[in-house]
């Protein structure tokens, strides 16, 4: 027989937190984006030796032919909306002052894409496929994601 | 069941703090093991990846996020897990993988980064305590070693300066690793006078934080015998967990590292291993490990592996014993965690096929063994290798 | 073996200076964790003052901490038993490093206490207190073997926590 407590003035608990943070470097590849990215607001893509695709964010190695990849090229600030979300909750499920476009967007002939906010848009008007170009933070760029951002184009 | 050989290895240097992300890690050391293998990405049939826990990376889900720089794309993998154990139970994993006869090659990647968590990784340990009985007192990671280190030197009368002794070997044979960034040669003084972390643990007898990767090719008979010249051989392999509740268990002597050893000298055909294990890469976070592992392998009875270690026994130049941690070990060449586990298997692969550079120990050798631990203190893995 | 291994290795100053870029994540990573059967009630034992024990008649082993399943026979456990708050020393270490790696000035003595009325080796994680401030007066005062006695806090500040025993120190 199993004793099944539904007393919930028994039961007993204890909270706490994880206590660490963390620091992360972005790799040889993503060093390398984001110091273009922060220098010359530039999306950078990398370019497989072998199979000759261009994939952002730039990677150091093609996770198909398994090469190391080492030349680097601008993907140009014009992309296509692959898919998008409309966020209405903050991650501790508040309400946000105004709902967010989170848009998944890709380049021309590129492998991958890149995650930001799509702004200067009603939710209710964006579509798969739109046009969006992107715009890097010049004011205080951080040298992170979070510079990134797209408008319509 | 299938014979399964070591076709090849590699490693990216170990470090404080890489600029490579973990993906970055693991495909520079599968590019190397690939490399020595001789072989592509498209000769590998399957992918095993051993990481430790997310907390030190700080990315959920690890597996899956490196799995792109581990060779895994569009490939069966798993990702097992045995805390600190799991470096050499990566090759473990690739032996079964292959001896069921279902993949012909498997590829081992196991990768640690332990500099992005803030403060400080050992910080990330915490929750290995018992959040109930045990978190609430204040605890620290170091205090799981130093109760051990504490009980094993206890009831065996090992003095420190014997124990201290292990870091100084260690560190002077790491200076022959290429991985290796801070090899030393110490003095048995200036280890016993470091500073007290938590005693009697001394600084000089910690590993360091460290990031890093390693790799492993593996294949089976056919495959191996078609790429021709001579190989390296998995003969035995074992792995066993004792109870989690630590304190509930005599801390001197790891039975788990006992009952693992005895599976893979069962499977090995090994009756006599002080004789038919030539050379051993036990786990060594601590340096009082070395001694408390290579008793659990049943290298040297309880409490006589400090002695043996006084007498050259354990040296790298040793010509009638059993020279351990030749590479150097986690207290010389660093601990990423998995990866540093499956370091030691490599070198085991080194040394059997006589790849080890200056390592190369002065015995002849055809059989050795590495082993790991971890988890709540209290995995052994054994992956025993002959030519 | 390959003597030229890949990796590039960075220093400190090279992130903090943010020549090399950085991306932070302080995560809010919280918990409750339920204590379960046994446990809820072994923290209701030391609210009360008393250590708390379970047996399984089959391997005849009494447990602490503990546990609704003996995890040996791989069966339901079957009755309390209450412990003595006495034990012996199994090992101590002395600490001067706290979780996060900072350093202390004043050490804490962890040790695992072998309780009383317990099986032989049961020993759970608790604090020595009254042993002195210093590495060399801790080693001048603890051996492992020593017999201990615990020192709770007075029965109106217990909170059903295992900070409810404060310390053992030293049988005098």
């Amino acid at each position: 027989m199993r004793e099944y407590n539904t007393n919930s003035s028994d039961l007993r608990s204890v909270s706490g937190d994880w206590g660490v943070w963390y620091r992360y470097t972005h790799g040889v590849a993503g060093e390398k984006f984001f110091q273009e990215m922060k220098a010359s607001r530039q999306l950078t893509g990398s370019v497989c030796p072998k199979c000759k695709r261009t994939f952002v964010p730039a990677s150091m190695y093609c996770e198909d032919c398994f090469v190391q990849m080492t030349e680097y090229r601008p993907v140009g600030d014009t992309g296509t909306v692959a898919s998008f979300t409309v966020l209405h909750e903050s991650l501790e499920e508040t309400p946000l002052a105004e709902p967010l476009v989170a848009a998944f967007v890709q380049f021309d002939g590129v492998a991958g894409g890149l995650l930001a906010p799509l702004r200067g848009v009603q939710p209710g008007q964006v579509q798969i496929g739109m046009k969006v170009k992107a715009v890097i933070d010049k004011e205080q760029p951080t040298g992170t994601i979070v510079d990134l951002a797209w408008v319509p184009a | 069941m299938s014979k399964v050989a070591v076709l090849g290895a590699g490693m990216t240097k170990f470090m404080r703090r890489s600029l490579e992300t973990g993906r970055e890690l693991c495909w520079e050391a599968a590019d190397a093991a690939l490399q020595d293998a001789g072989l592509t990405i498209a000769d590998i049939d399957c992918v095993v990846i051993v990481t430790a826990p997310d907390a030190f990376d700080g990315v959920h889900m690890k597996g899956e996020y490196l799995l792109d720089g581990a060779g895994a794309k569009g490939k069966p993998m798993v990702r097992p897990y045995v805390g600190g154990g799991s470096g050499v139970f990566g090759p473990i994993a690739a032996w079964y993988h292959i001896a069921s006869g279902r993949y012909r090659t498997c590829l081992v990647v196991g990768e640690e980064r332990m500099s992005p968590t803030q403060p400080h990784p050992q910080g990330a340990f915490n929750a290995i305590y018992d959040q109930f009985t045990e978190r609430p007192l204040g605890v620290n990671l170091l205090w799981i070693f130093s109760l051990e280190m504490m009980r094993y030197m206890q009831v065996y009368g090992i003095p420190l300066e014997t124990i201290a002794q292990v870091a100084v070997k260690n560190k002077r044979n790491a200076k022959d690793h290429p991985a290796c960034q801070l090899g030393a040669e110490l003095t048995v003084e200036q280890v016993i006078e470091s500073e007290v972390m938590s005693y009697p643990v001394r600084r000089l007898m910690v590993s360091p934080v460290t990031d890093g990767a390693a790799a492993m090719v593996l294949a089976n008979e056919e495959f191996a015998r078609k790429k021709g010249g001579k190989h390296v051989w998995v003969e035995g392999v074992g792995w066993a967990l004792d109870t989690s509740y630590w304190t509930n268990r005599d801390l001197c002597y790891p039975e788990y590292v006992e009952k693992a050893a005895r599976a893979a000298y069962k499977m090995a055909g090994i009756t006599k291993p002080r004789e038919e294990i030539h050379v051993a890469e036990p786990y060594d976070p601590f340096a009082y490990k070395e001694l408390h592992h290579l008793e659990g392998l049943m290298l040297a009875d309880k409490g006589q592996a400090p002695k043996l270690l006084e007498q050259g026994y354990w040296d790298r130049d040793t010509t009638n014993g059993i020279p351990a941690s030749p590479s150097g070990g986690l207290l010389g060449v660093g601990n990423p965690i998995a990866a540093a586990g499956l370091m030691k298997a490599a070198e085991i692969y080194y040394q059997l096929s006589g790849k080890a550079g200056a390592r190369q120990v002065q015995r002849n050798v055809k059989r050795g063994l590495a082993q790991a631990w971890g988890d709540l203190m209290q995995v052994g893995t054994v992956i025993v290798m002959g030519v | 073996m390959d003597t030229k291994l890949r990796g590039t290795a960075l220093r400190e100053d090279d992130l903090r200076s943010g020549r090399v870029l950085t991306t932070e994540w302080r995560g809010k990573i919280q918990y409750t964790w339920d204590a379960g059967v046994a446990i809820g009630q072994f923290l209701d034992g030391l609210k009360a003052g008393k250590l708390l024990g379970r047996k399984c008649q089959q391997c005849q082993r009494v447990v602490i901490p503990p546990r609704m399943f003996c995890e040996i026979c791989f069966r339901r456990s079957d009755e309390w038993v209450t412990l003595k708050d006495t034990g012996r020393i199994n090992t101590f270490s002395v600490s001067y490093v706290n979780w996060d790696a900072s350093r202390r000035t004043t050490p804490q003595v962890p040790a695992v206490i072998e309780i009383d009325g317990a099986s032989p080796g049961m020993g759970i994680l608790h604090m020595l207190g009254e042993v002195g401030e210093s590495l060399e007066q801790v080693l001048a005062s603890v051996q492992v073997g020593m017999p201990v006695q615990a020192v709770w806090k007075p029965a109106e500040q217990r909170e059903g926590q295992i900070t409810d025993v404060l310390y053992f120190r030293p049988v005098k």
